[in-house]
């Protein structure tokens, strides 16, 4: 089995999301303040990921790229720094993080790590951008 | 021998009035001061270093002063009383001028010590009050005095008798001058001064000793004014009555003397009541145990006591100035009374000496008048002491000797008279004898009543009366011969010696004209040279600035070429700065190109296993665009290398065409010199062209006026060479004429 997974990067840091919940990409020269993008006539509310991760330290002008998520028809856009490639992974190289690291983080953004050449990369939750619990 | 007793007198003179000057400076100090420990240690110690000082340089004075008078006395020893002037006049000089500057430099240090005593009393006690300083200085003044004038008589004792020694040795009579001070005025300042001394010094002494008892009597009551006052506030403190109004009271009416006033202080030194002043005193008391605080300087004492129950302190303060009212009148007495003893004393010794003196003073006149001869005069001595029998002895003897010189006059006198009358005649004739023979025969002998010459005279008589008028014959003739003479001559004279100094001019002026003329050859030659030479830099300076403008023209064209090829580089960095701006659109591109590629990986994987191919598509155009975004990165790094390559350039041009610039001014600064030179080298050549005609035509009028000269010296030689001979025939007439006037001019005929 594999899973076929998108990376991108917020400042120096290295993240990933499952392609089959994305929508599309695009890039955009929006600050921090902008809240949402017009998109095929609809509204769509903008995340500022370093804001969301607390990576919030990094300048927010200039060229940045978004990715949009889809969950049950409802759309978010992803501020992100930067994307970097599109992979597809043998799932013995995901591994989903212990409930004892979920429990003591304050927010728990992730829900497995998966590991690339020599670096591990922590996978987010889009769940809970939407607000739902543990799954 | 001579020289150990004047070494004793020397060691006696040192050791008296060291003494002397040790005791009145002691005294008069210890008058004029308070004294507390601290005072009378600095006293001490002034003292210890004053005498040493003092000692050594009244040694060294007196020896010095003592060197030529024992060296003189060695001499006369040596040469058993024969007398060397120089050694004399230089035992006077030493006995005469030392001892003043002994005295005066004896006087300026102990003057200057006890000045400096006084400045440091004050520096380390810092209470003397102006009085007290007013007194150290009057006290070191009159101490220098002192000294001054027991030194000035020590050495006016040792000096008299050498003096006298010094006069004899040169056998001179003693001349009438005065050899120190007169009797009477030596005893008026021997009885004022000491009886003045005793009385000032007893009274100063009592008016002190009077003064500190007063004091001591003043603080006594303080002390006691503040214990009872210590007991009242105490016994208030009982009746717990401490407030404020009955302390301040009680403290108010505790005071002694006129200004005198008392205070308060809690357990923290801080006034309860407070006095009228606020003293520095008050802040250094020991509030823990009675006692006192003295300021001896301003005359403040304060008595203090504690008071224990409370841990306060109560003072008084007492100004001793309000306790001197009898000292200050005790002072005013004792100048009175100096002042009466001083005139009363004076008047005293005045009639005293009056008495003693004019009597010896009269005798000594009349003494004088006996010993320059005047034998007629008569003593006028009325006294019946010793001096007025003196004078009648004197007298006595007087009128005897006066006696027996007048016979022994009269007998000489009748014996002298005969024998003159002889000796006159023959003086006379013997006279008009001697003067014929040396050719006066103007006089005649003329003797009256003397038979024995009678003859004898009346012959001389006619042949001197033969003699004068022969002579007076031929002197007339002769005169006349001598002064035509005389005349012709100085013609003669005057006409030689005219023309011999115009022929001196005339060739002084020749070979100056020549000199003149060669001159000027010399000066229209070189006017030649320098038109040649000005010449030829006329025609290298045209050369040189036609030179000048071919550099300047050279230079333009340099400078317009530069300027080319910096517009040309300026727009290559344009260009260059464009191609950087396409860069940046195809950038976007290829950013665009790498999305676009992103989401069609998107779609592929919504479509699975169908859309795998065109997946693998998708990552081949992402990894184009990346390559294209590569690419641009190193053309973009040329871009900019090849930007600053062509600014630098350009700068680098632009320094070039200012360099050029300069250089064109500088060579048309040098066209502007070379102009100046040819105008200047044109105006030297006039000059030197004008210069040379002028020469020439000096040279020709020279030449004229030295031909001219020739002829004139010539005549002017001849005419001296006859003058001459005339001169000299006229000249031997002279002589002869001269010769006889002469031998005429022997005779002397009338008076």
């Amino acid at each position: 089995m594999e899973i076929e997974l998108i990376f991108f990067r917020v400042q120096n840091q290295l993240f990933g999301i499952e392609v089959k919940s994305i929508n599309r990409v695009l890039t955009s020269s929006i600050n921090k303040k902008t809240k949402k993008i017009h998109l095929e006539e609809a509204e769509i509310p903008i995340i500022d990921m370093g804001a969301y991760l607390n990576l919030n330290n990094h300048k927010t002008n200039g060229k940045k790229e978004i990715i949009v998520v889809e969950l049950d028809g409802v759309k978010k856009g992803l501020l992100v720094d930067e994307i970097l490639m599109v992979l597809n992974l043998n799932l013995d190289r995901v591994k989903l993080l212990p409930p004892f690291i979920k429990n003591t983080a304050k927010k728990d953004y992730f829900w497995a790590v998966a590991k690339l050449e020599d670096e591990l990369v922590l996978l987010l939750d889009i769940r809970k951008l939407y607000g739902f619990g543990n799954w | 021998m001579l020289k150990t007793a004047v070494r004793k007198k020397v060691i006696y003179a040192v050791s008296i009035f060291m003494v002397l000057g040790v005791i009145i400076n002691a005294v008069y100090t210890l008058l004029s001061i308070k004294f507390t420990t601290e005072r009378l240690k600095i006293l001490l110690t002034i003292t210890a270093i004053e005498t040493p000082i003092l000692i050594g340089l009244a040694i060294w004075l007196i020896i010095l002063w003592f060197r030529p008078i024992i060296h003189f006395l060695e001499e006369m020893e040596e040469k058993e009383g024969k007398s060397s002037e120089t050694l004399a006049q230089e035992a006077r000089e030493a006995l005469v001028q030392i001892p003043r500057r002994i005295v005066v430099l004896e006087f300026a240090t102990t003057f200057i010590i006890g000045l400096s005593a006084g400045a440091w009393m004050r520096a380390v006690y810092g209470h003397l009050s102006i009085w007290e300083s007013i007194a150290i200085f009057l006290s070191t003044f009159i101490n220098s005095v002192n000294v001054s004038i027991i030194l000035f008589y020590l050495t006016i004792r040792f000096r008299a008798p050498i003096l006298r020694l010094a006069f004899a040795a040169e056998r001179v009579e003693e001349k009438k001058h005065k050899v120190g001070l007169g009797i009477g005025f030596k005893t008026q300042v021997a009885v004022q001064s000491l009886m003045l001394l005793s009385l000032f010094l007893g009274s100063v002494m009592f008016i002190n000793f009077t003064a500190n008892t007063l004091e001591d009597r003043v603080k006594i009551e303080a002390n006691q004014l503040v214990s009872d006052a210590a007991d009242k506030i105490d016994l208030l403190i009982e009746l717990k009555k401490t407030d404020k109004k009955s302390l301040a009271d009680l403290v108010r009416n505790t005071k002694l003397g006129e200004g005198g006033f008392s205070f308060l202080l809690d357990e923290k030194r801080k006034y309860l009541v407070k006095g009228e002043k606020d003293l520095p005193l008050i802040k250094i008391l020991d509030v823990h145990r009675p006692g006192y605080q003295e300021d001896v300087a301003n005359g403040i004492y304060i008595a203090h006591t504690p008071i224990k129950k409370l841990y306060w302190t109560l003072g008084t303060v007492c100004f001793m100035k309000d306790f001197d009212a009898p000292i200050t009148k005790m002072w005013s007495l004792l100048l009175l009374f100096t002042l009466i003893i001083l005139v009363v004393g004076f008047i005293y010794a005045y009639f005293i000496t009056t008495d003693v003196t004019i009597p010896i003073h009269n005798l000594i006149k009349s003494s004088q008048r006996i010993a320059d001869g005047d034998l007629s005069h008569v003593v006028t001595v009325v006294t019946s002491d010793e001096v007025g029998l003196l004078a009648n002895i004197s007298n006595k003897m007087m009128h005897n000797l006066r006696k027996s010189m007048e016979d022994l006059h009269e007998h000489a006198q009748t014996r002298s008279l005969e024998k003159n009358k002889l000796q006159d005649n023959i003086k006379k004739l013997a006279v008009v004898i001697e003067n014929a023979a040396h050719g006066d025969l103007s006089q005649t002998v003329n003797i009256e009543g003397a038979e024995e010459l009678s003859q004898l005279v009346t012959a001389f008589n006619k042949m001197i009366e033969d003699l004068r008028n022969l002579i007076h014959q031929i002197k007339e003739a002769s005169i006349q011969i001598s002064s035509a003479g005389s005349e012709i001559l100085a013609t003669a004279q005057e006409q030689s010696s005219g023309s011999s100094e115009q022929a001196a001019s005339v060739a002084q002026v020749t070979v100056t004209v020549e000199e003149l003329s060669s001159t000027s050859k010399q000066i229209a030659d070189n006017a030649d040279a320098v038109v040649k030479i000005a010449e030829e830099t006329l025609q290298s300076a045209q050369t040189g600035q036609d030179g000048v403008q071919d550099v300047i023209a050279g230079m333009e064209k340099i400078k317009e070429t530069t300027e080319a090829g910096a517009r040309r580089i300026l727009t290559l960095g344009e260009k260059s700065q464009k191609i950087g701006e396409i860069l940046e659109i195809i950038n976007n591109i290829a950013a665009e190109t790498k999305l676009i590629a992103f989401n069609a990986a998107i779609e592929a994987s919504r479509a699975g296993e169908a859309g795998k191919g065109f997946a693998v598509v998708a990552a081949e155009v992402k990894k184009l665009a990346g390559n294209v975004v590569d690419a641009t990165k190193t053309i973009r790094e040329i871009a900019i290398e090849i930007q600053t390559l062509s600014s630098q350039s350009v700068m680098a041009i632009e320094e070039d065409v200012k360099k050029v610039d300069i250089g064109v001014g500088l060579a048309q600064k040098a066209g502007e010199s070379l102009e100046e030179i040819l105008d200047m080298v044109d105006q030297t050549t006039k000059s030197a062209k004008q210069i040379s005609v002028a020469t020439q035509q000096q040279r020709t009028a020279s030449e004229q006026v030295v031909s001219t000269m020739h002829e004139i010296a010539e005549v002017s030689k001849q005419s001296a060479a006859s003058s001459q001979q005339s001169i000299t025939s006229v000249s031997e007439l002279n002589t002869l004429a001269e010769d006889l006037k002469r031998a005429i001019e022997k005779f002397k005929l009338e008076e």
